[in-house]
């Protein structure tokens, strides 16, 4: 990595305060903080060195304690050594002293649009407006780069899932994809729960996890189609309302969680588990559809691989930015190679994992 | 809609997924995704490969004036909903080989599917860029002129 300037040495020739107004200039601005990146002085950042499945991540943070929240939540493997295949810089503008980051200030663009835009320049690209928060990616360079205003001020949701879109993009050229789909599992064998949000995948994690069983997460999973479908963990958190909470462990269980976030649910910690639930890998064997449906006892019902599509793509596709042809083509495979069934849950969480663990037990290797 | 016409997908915002007995269609521009089921998805198919509107549509003839109709209605859901759209005269390609997947299943039919279309992702998309930005959702996009139900 070049180390030709501080801080203030880069600001001189930085980008001009205007703001990014059309697609050109984000793909401009785009290789423009990837390049003032690199050239950071590495004394000014905090590095971490992180695995998740195969993928070896050199990480550069401005704000340490960014860097903690990452290394915390992601579900990092122990070996984290040897070289890294992508290099990310996560950086605020108020720790480096950089003019923060550019508004958008241009027409409402097609995404598609703009993500075609981008790929000619050799990025990808996410732009969140609120938070004001610029995400690039070079597959070429194998380099990503966030620039947000100052310490903190990251999306809302990024304490649950950090830095899934960059694993998006990361994950993206090989055969494993992340995927909007929580997971159970028995002895290595698992299922994919696949459903958008609120179809009962988090609370039915939670309930198959006090049965017993094991999982890789209850929201993001990352999805391998090789010989065997298998998925993998991204993060050690499981995320649950109060209501569900209370639902499979009673009110008490709640006191020991803390403060919930901002969709009003948990980020529940492995460690702030007496057992944790996440294993390092579940050899799938069917993709499982929640539905609320209140029945007297959990049911499974067969559908068809188009049914399980429909419930399965537009979640993982629409909710990542870009490569959505692949990802649909992704979700399709996954479909048609594995058996799909239709969860029909009862209102009893006890009866809810019990039935899954039923359902694990019979599942052929 | 003229009876000749030819149409091809709306790539590359729209992808569709074939899986037999149904197809799938993401319109990846407004977050809507479709399903067509039995003949609908045959309808699909002949579309995709380049048969004429009018080809597809003499084969409901047997059927009867009804199916003739909810197949012509079927293929206007589908140009209405920008999944398909007529081929400019001027670069229609060689007519396709092969038998249409309706030829036989138009003319047995008792009913058309229609186009079932599901809207709950539609939210996303269509975000507000500076109040309704949702989960990883914030390029600025294009609000639909009149959002369809």
């Amino acid at each position: 990595m070049a180390r030709e300037a501080g801080p203030r040495a880069v600001r001189l020739r930085m980008f001009s305060p205007v703001n990014v107004a059309d697609v050109g200039s984000v793909a401009d601005y785009g290789h423009e903080l990837l390049r003032l990146a690199r050239n950071l002085p590495a004394a000014s950042l905090h590095r971490r060195s992180l695995r998740l499945h195969d993928l070896r991540i050199d990480a550069w943070f401005s704000d340490p304690g960014y860097a903690d929240l990452c290394e915390r939540n992601l579900a990092c493997a122990s070996d984290a050594g040897g070289a890294a295949q992508i290099t990310l810089f996560l950086l605020d503008a108020a720790s480096l002293d950089w003019p923060p980051p550019r508004r958008w200030g241009g027409d409402m663009l097609d995404r598609q649009a703009i993500n075609v835009e981008l790929a000619r320049a050799g990025l990808h690209g996410a732009y969140l407006h609120d938070p004001r928060v610029w995400q690039f990616h070079s597959r070429d360079l194998r380099l990503g780069v966030q620039l947000i205003r100052h310490p903190g001020a990251t999306p809302l949701w990024e304490t649950g899932g950090p830095l899934r879109v960059f694993l998006h993009w990361a994950f993206a050229g090989s055969s494993a994809r992340l995927c909007h789909a929580a997971t159970l599992g028995l002895d290595g064998k698992g299922v994919l729960l696949a459903g958008s949000g609120g179809s009962g995948k988090s609370g039915t994690t939670l309930a198959g996890i006090a049965a017993g069983l094991a999982t890789v997460g209850d929201d993001y999973s990352l999805v391998a189609q090789e010989e065997a479908v298998a998925a993998y963990p991204l993060y050690r958190l499981l995320k649950q309302d109060p209501a569900g909470v209370n639902r499979v462990w009673g009110a008490d269980a709640c006191k020991r969680f803390g403060e919930t976030n901002w969709q009003d649910k948990f980020e529940i910690h492995a460690s702030a588990l007496p057992r944790s639930p996440f294993v390092e890998r579940l050899e799938i064997g069917a993709i499982l559809l929640p539905r609320v449906a209140r029945m007297e006892r959990t049911g499974l019902r067969r559908v068809s691989a188009g049914a399980a599509m429909r419930a399965f793509a537009p979640s993982s596709v629409f909710q990542l930015p870009d490569g959505e042809h692949e990802g649909v083509r992704f979700t399709a495979e996954l479909c048609r190679r594995l058996p799909c069934y239709e969860l029909l849950l009862s209102e009893d969480a006890a009866e809810i994992g019990q039935a899954l663990r039923a359902f694990l037990e019979r599942m052929p290797s | 809609m003229r009876v000749d016409s030819i149409y091809e997908v709306c790539a590359p915002d729209v992808v569709a997924e074939d899986f037999g007995g149904e197809i799938v269609v993401l319109n990846l521009a407004n977050g809507k995704y479709f399903s067509l089921l039995g003949v609908s998805a045959d309808i699909w198919r002949d579309l995709a490969q380049g048969y004429r509107r009018q080809d597809i549509i003499s084969h409901s003839a047997a059927s009867g004036p009804e199916i003739e109709a909810a197949a012509s209605g079927l293929i206007a859901d589908m140009v209405r909903e920008g999944l398909i759209r007529p081929v400019p005269d001027e670069a229609k390609g060689s007519a396709p080989v092969g038998a249409a997947s309706t030829a036989l299943s138009l003319a047995a039919c008792t009913e058309v599917p229609g186009l079932e279309a599901f809207d709950d992702m539609a939210e996303l998309i269509l975000a507000d860029p500076i109040h309704d930005v949702e989960e990883d959702m914030g390029w600025p996009v294009k609000r639909d002129p009149v959002p369809s139900a």
